[in-house]
């Protein structure tokens, strides 16, 4: 499949197009399906104008740009951008302007990408549907009855709706991957520690990583390149520069050994899903991949270990807000009074029960049964993948139990909610990578096939991504 | 705050986290919180011991730099963002 971002820089080059028309083509599909979809929390039109001229500039003297130079795209609102309102989709931050510039929104800056806006996202980053930001739902481009899906929602929306060839994301539990299978297009989160956490909002600082999203798995992997690498301000990277992925996209489907996890279609799954993935499982076959059924055995309680840690971790990061050095104070007589009705008014109530629930677990006399146990199954989750990954190069299979649901019907139930990152949380808890691929449709709408394979070996999911995408075209 | 709170209590809880709940709001929380306690609880199911603890996912730790101070500029850009200031403080009631 055609790469969007190779053509729109050969076009820049050529100065078939500036990229002023590329910014204006961007906020023009904006504005004919925004009111719809709302994918976005704030638009910088202004500044991305600016930026675009400073581009042209730069083309029309002839410099050598890098590949990204002139590509607008779209910044999920947990990542830092100075002077840009961020807000983590969060009331306690409605107003908040950060000094500073997350890293790879620097990086991507150095290479000349243009931000248009901050796209919509689940408040601080939990949440399977992108309902719970204080600025309302992103609808689907394919159906606007329902979810986008979550966290991630605008970033996946934005792509698939065409305002942006790509956009950047955040993955703690699926929140790039589902939105990515939703919306129909790829969506990718690298292995834990690949890409710098520094000015991305933390909800669970051991789960929580930037990806890409895009229309082409080739477009993921030049943006994934553009973004991955260590960065000294954040000391739980991989200390290696990541090892590029470019290549790997033309390797083939041949001799690749595939593993098809059992315990991944006990889960509820749809049964329509099942097949699409099936399907794709046996074209892979056919392609020239040898397919191997695998057991993980901890798959049943790997959501309530993800539930447990994540907000264990997400009550200590969320500790910060409170009303004191930066974001919503409401005022009160007495200091206790401000934290209490800053974090009451300006949280939703989602992030107010994993806030609970992870006090509890973290409690005296919970923590050995609840947090520190979830901590040892999670060890146990990791050593079996890295066991699994010896036997296979990647595994395949759903990374959702359903295509996008309508919206506000999950939203009573928090559990029913949960259930929907049953098939991908697994790759956060274990840090490895995973793509996520348009794989078919089941009631009419898109379903991705999730490709995982072992820590560092992002080369395997682009492989494996490229080559079943080039069985669909 | 009680000392005989039962640990679940949702009251209890949200004072330790420092959030004021509504009524509705701790009425909507009781109601779902046993059954996402029950959820949480099927780790039970499995052997795994919690000793030593670690929290290592791709086996990286203790990266530290030196202990060298550098200039930064970020200070006042950070002091400006507090809802209330004098001079280069930031502003709270009493707390003693």
């Amino acid at each position: 499949m055609e790469s969007h971002i190779r053509e729109l820089a050969r076009q820049l080059r050529s100065r078939e197009r500036t990229a002023k028309s590329l910014v204006e083509d961007a906020f023009r599909r904006i504005d004919e399906r925004e009111e719809t979809i709302h994918a976005f929390i704030t638009l910088t039109k202004e500044s991305a104008l600016k930026r675009a001229a400073e581009i042209d500039t730069r083309f029309d003297r002839g410099e050598q740009l890098p590949l990204l130079a002139g590509i607008p795209y779209g910044l999920k609102d947990l990542l830092c951008t100075t002077g840009v309102r961020t807000t983590a989709g969060s009331k306690i931050l409605e107003s908040f302007i950060p000094p500073y510039d997350a890293h790879v929104v620097a990086r991507l800056r150095d290479q000349g990408a243009i931000i248009v806006g901050k796209t919509n996202q689940d408040e601080f980053a939990m949440g399977s549907s992108t309902e719970t930001s204080f600025v309302g739902p992103t609808r689907n481009p394919h159906d606007p009855s329902r979810v986008a899906g979550g966290t991630s929602g605008g970033s996946a929306a934005a792509v698939a709706a065409d305002m942006v060839p790509f956009a950047l994301g955040t993955d703690t539990g699926g929140s790039i991957r589902q939105p990515a299978s939703f919306c129909g297009v790829v969506g990718m989160k690298p292995t834990y520690g690949r890409v710098s956490r520094y000015g991305v909002i933390a909800y669970a600082s051991s789960f929580d990583q930037v990806g890409p999203l895009a229309r082409t798995v080739e477009d993921a992997a030049i943006v994934y390149e553009g973004i991955a690498g260590p960065d000294p301000k954040d000391s739980t990277m991989l200390p290696v520069s990541a090892p590029p992925v470019l290549p790997a996209l033309r390797e083939g489907m041949k001799g690749v050994r595939v593993g098809v996890p059992k315990e991944f279609f006990g889960q509820g799954i749809d049964p329509e899903v099942e097949t699409v993935i099936r399907n794709a499982i046996r074209d892979v076959e056919k392609a020239g991949a040898s397919i191997e059924e695998v057991s993980l055995s901890y798959s049943g309680v790997a959501l309530p270990t993800y539930y447990i840690l994540v907000c264990a971790e997400a009550s200590t990061n969320l500790a910060r807000y409170d009303g004191v050095r930066y974001g919503r104070r409401v005022p009160a007589p007495t200091i206790d009074e401000i934290y209490k009705r800053s974090r009451g008014e300006g949280f939703g109530t989602e992030v107010k029960r994993r806030i609970m629930l992870g006090t509890f677990t973290l409690s005296s006399g919970y923590a050995d049964k609840y947090y520190r146990k979830a901590a040892a199954v999670r060890q146990e989750i990791i050593r079996e993948y890295a066991d699994v990954f010896k036997q296979v190069d990647v595994l395949l299979g759903p990374v959702a139990p359903e295509v996008a649901f309508p919206l506000g019907s999950k939203t009573e139930d928090p559990l029913r909610m949960y259930m929907s990152d049953i098939l991908s949380i697994s790759a956060n808890v274990a840090g490895v990578p995973a793509i996520v691929v348009p794989s078919g449709t089941a009631h009419g709408l898109p379903v991705g096939l999730q490709i995982t394979a072992a820590q560092g070996r992002e080369d395997l999911c682009f492989r494996v991504g490229a080559a079943y995408e080039q069985l669909k075209t | 705050m009680s000392t005989t709170a039962r640990p679940t209590d949702v009251l209890h809880l949200a004072e330790l986290a420092r959030l004021s709940l509504s009524a509705e709001e701790v009425s909507q929380f009781e109601k779902k919180f046993q059954d996402i306690l029950g959820f949480i609880a099927e780790i039970d199911k499995v052997s795994a011991s919690p000793h030593p603890l670690t929290t290592t996912v791709s086996g990286v730790s203790h990266r530290l730099r030196d202990d060298v101070a550098r200039p930064s500029t970020l200070a006042d850009n950070l002091i400006a963002l507090a809802p209330e200031r004098r001079d280069r403080h930031v502003r709270v009631p009493a707390v003693l």
